[in-house]
């Protein structure tokens, strides 16, 4: 472990990741302070950027992206009560009520110190857990890779939005078009219609480029065209200036810190959680803490930016262990590592050590920059509210050719990606969640390969997914998770008639 | 409930035609082994019943993940008006344009006509606001790309 460390602390450390994991710390707390933007736009954004570049710097660049990501978006909360990602909702509550105090400043501080803490707190968590998961996960055979990676799957339910219905198709769906090219067991065409273009499949990247950043950038069209932007602006930009909270406030909220980071990175590491819901749980505990949060306090800031930023942490533990995406950041983050021959999962911490650490310590730095770059450049992202979107959705329409494209240097690659932003158009705007999908098509092929490997190797007896008890436990923890919300009313309304 | 319904029927349309080229594929030729079949197969029928569900029930409501209300969540995120559908499809077509000039004249003529077109429907003035912003940011890409990190775009099948 320790040579790995220091392999991975000099690979870290070299001048060219560092700068890849600056330029991608800035893009994310740009794209994450801007309201309407998600981080996971700059993702896609910067992944040709990455096909240039070797593994290190490439992965150091979305990183920094994917933390600076989580930790802008209370920028545009606190000053303009709208949170920059979906995370960031809880420390609008608190953070619009300080910034309207006058005390703006102060919530900023706040903020970044918060985010810092749980994105380190994160790490530390990923260093421990981690490489000892990977080392059980290396014994697993496919009936105990499929169980699990089922597993994975059922998170659809949780990803689904209001309508289990439409989730669940999405996520069929998705399955069902990890079919297109070759049977992963006999070698034989599958709906490729002679095209040989579809033999390797349908890529995830171009799927994901299409689906993530199409819908978002007509709809910035649109309204664009109908003068329908963002004009609040309730603070006065000249004056904002991030304060670091003092050593007695600090104090004060210490195991609210820990608290808030520890759910962060627990719900992290469950696939299909995420930040929205971690943040609020901290906030809950923040109302404890303190019971006029809802007022402005910083404890209503600082709670649901440490849970927020714990997330990062959390949700690389599935990702880099088990291959498992939790949403559709990491889901992104996946399709960039399998571009650069780097496939997550037990594998790589045995033959790719060094790079596992250098991606640990790459984190560190990265909020160590976050800490830096928001402090002092606050009023820089302060400005950066004020920049026309439209402007940069051309830049990233563009850039949704030349990514889908530069993948495999195949046109047909840039008509999947046209499609997959159709579809995702009309699923938005019908009500189906994209995720479910984005993460079936993920996972679609490793479940059809390993479950009919695991067939052939016990003569087509169904039995080998329940004889190993790895593989049972996942299964009916996947059962549980499926079924959870049908059960659930049912047995609430029983609680409620044995009540009354 | 009328939109779920059309919505389903078109799925219902895809799920038959996909089974249809399903009962194409060949049967395996190893021992326990389910054969290119049947995962699909699966799939669709998990998806047919889905969509029959859609025709005749409400959306089934997900139920809450936490003790927290998840309408907390949306409170928060300010809910955005919905926007003109014929506008949407207006703007895709105009790129699948700007795609299919891609694959024939090449990654910057194509990608400048689209841009700008696009532009100028969402209210730019065509010239020289939208065609010299298109050209500006397709010659930066092109040359990012190109030149500095060695990635061929697309020239033109016709060239």
């Amino acid at each position: 472990m320790l040579e790995y460390f220091s392999q991975g602390l000099v690979i870290a450390l070299q001048w060219e990741n560092i700068l890849f994991m600056f330029i991608g710390t800035i893009l994310g707390l740009v794209f994450a302070s801007i309201p309407g933007l998600t981080f996971s736009t700059a993702l896609i954004l910067m992944i040709p950027v990455t096909f240039g570049l070797d593994p290190v710097p490439a992965i150091s660049v979305l990183l920094g992206v994917f933390a600076g990501g989580m930790s802008g978006g209370s920028i545009s909360a606190i000053l303009l009560g709208i949170p920059g990602t979906p995370s960031a909702a809880a420390t609008v509550i608190d953070g619009y009520e300080m910034a309207k105090k006058g005390e703006a400043g102060r919530a900023l501080g706040m903020a970044v110190y918060a985010s810092v803490f749980g994105g380190i707190f994160s790490l530390l968590v990923l260093m421990l857990v981690a490489p000892q998961l990977a080392k059980v996960a290396l014994k697993f055979g496919p009936a105990e890779i499929f169980a699990l990676v089922i597993f994975g799957l059922s998170t659809i339910v949780s990803l689904s939005g209001t309508s289990l219905n439409k989730g669940l198709l999405a996520g069929m769906f998705g399955l069902l078009l990890t079919t297109v090219g070759l049977d992963p067991v006999m070698g034989l065409q599958r709906f490729t219609f002679g095209q040989s273009w579809l033999m390797i499949g349908i890529g995830i990247m171009p799927v994901m480029i299409g689906m993530f950043a199409l819908p978002e950038i007509i709809e910035t069209f649109q309204r664009a065209k109908n003068n329908k932007g963002v004009s609040k602006e309730p603070t006065d930009k000249q004056v904002v200036k991030a304060s670091f909270p003092t050593l007695k406030e600090m104090k004060s909220t210490f195991f609210l810190m820990i608290k808030s980071s520890a759910i962060g990175t627990g719900l992290g590491a469950i696939p299909g959680t995420g930040g929205p819901i971690a943040s609020f749980l901290a906030y809950d505990q923040a109302k404890r803490h303190n019971p006029k949060c809802g007022k402005g306090v910083i404890e209503g800031v600082g709670a649901p930016e440490a849970a927020n930023n714990g997330v990062t942490g959390g949700a690389m533990i599935p990702l880099l262990t088990l291959g498992i995406p939790g949403d559709s950041a990491t889901a992104i983050m996946l399709g960039a590592f399998l571009i650069h021959g780097l496939a997550p999962g037990p594998l790589l911490f045995q033959n790719y050590g060094d790079l596992v650490y250098a991606i640990f310590i790459s984190i560190l730095i990265i909020y160590i920059m976050v800490l830096v770059i928001q402090f002092f450049g606050i009023r820089l992202f302060v400005r950066v509210l004020d920049f026309p979107k439209v402007n940069l959705m051309i830049v990233i329409l563009a850039m949704t050719v030349v990514g889908s494209f530069a993948i495999n240097l195949n046109f047909g690659d840039v008509l999947i990606m046209f499609f997959a932003g159709l579809l995702g158009y009309l699923m938005k705007r019908y009500g189906f969640p994209i995720t479910p999908l984005i993460l079936a098509l993920v996972l679609g092929y490793t479940i059809e390969s390993n479950f009919r490997k695991a067939l052939v190797y016990s003569d087509g007896s169904l039995d080998i997914f329940v004889q190993s008890p790895v593989s049972l436990v996942f299964l009916i923890l996947a059962l549980i998770m499926l079924l959870a919300p049908l059960i659930k009313p049912i047995l609430e309304k029983r609680v409620k008639a044995d009540k009354a | 409930m009328k939109q779920n319904r059309i919505i389903a029927t078109v799925l219902l349309v895809i799920i038959a035609f996909w089974a249809y080229l399903t009962t194409q594929l060949p049967e395996t030729t190893m021992i326990g082994e389910p054969g290119p079949k049947f995962v699909p197969a699966v799939l669709l029928g998990i998806m047919a019943i889905l969509s029959v569900s859609l025709y005749f029930t409400k959306d089934l409501q997900k139920a809450e993940e936490t003790e927290i209300e998840a309408d907390e969540i949306e409170k928060e995120i300010e809910p955005q008006e919905e926007l003109p559908m014929s506008g949407a499809l207006k703007l895709f077509g105009i790129f699948f344009v700007g795609i299919i000039l891609v694959y024939l004249v090449g990654f910057t003529i194509g990608l400048i006509v689209s841009l700008s077109a696009m532009l100028w429907m969402i209210g730019w003035k065509l010239f020289p606001r939208a065609i010299l912003f298109s050209t500006t940011v397709t010659l930066a890409i092109y040359f990012l790309f190109s030149w500095a990190l060695k990635i061929p775009l697309p020239n033109g099948s016709l060239f």
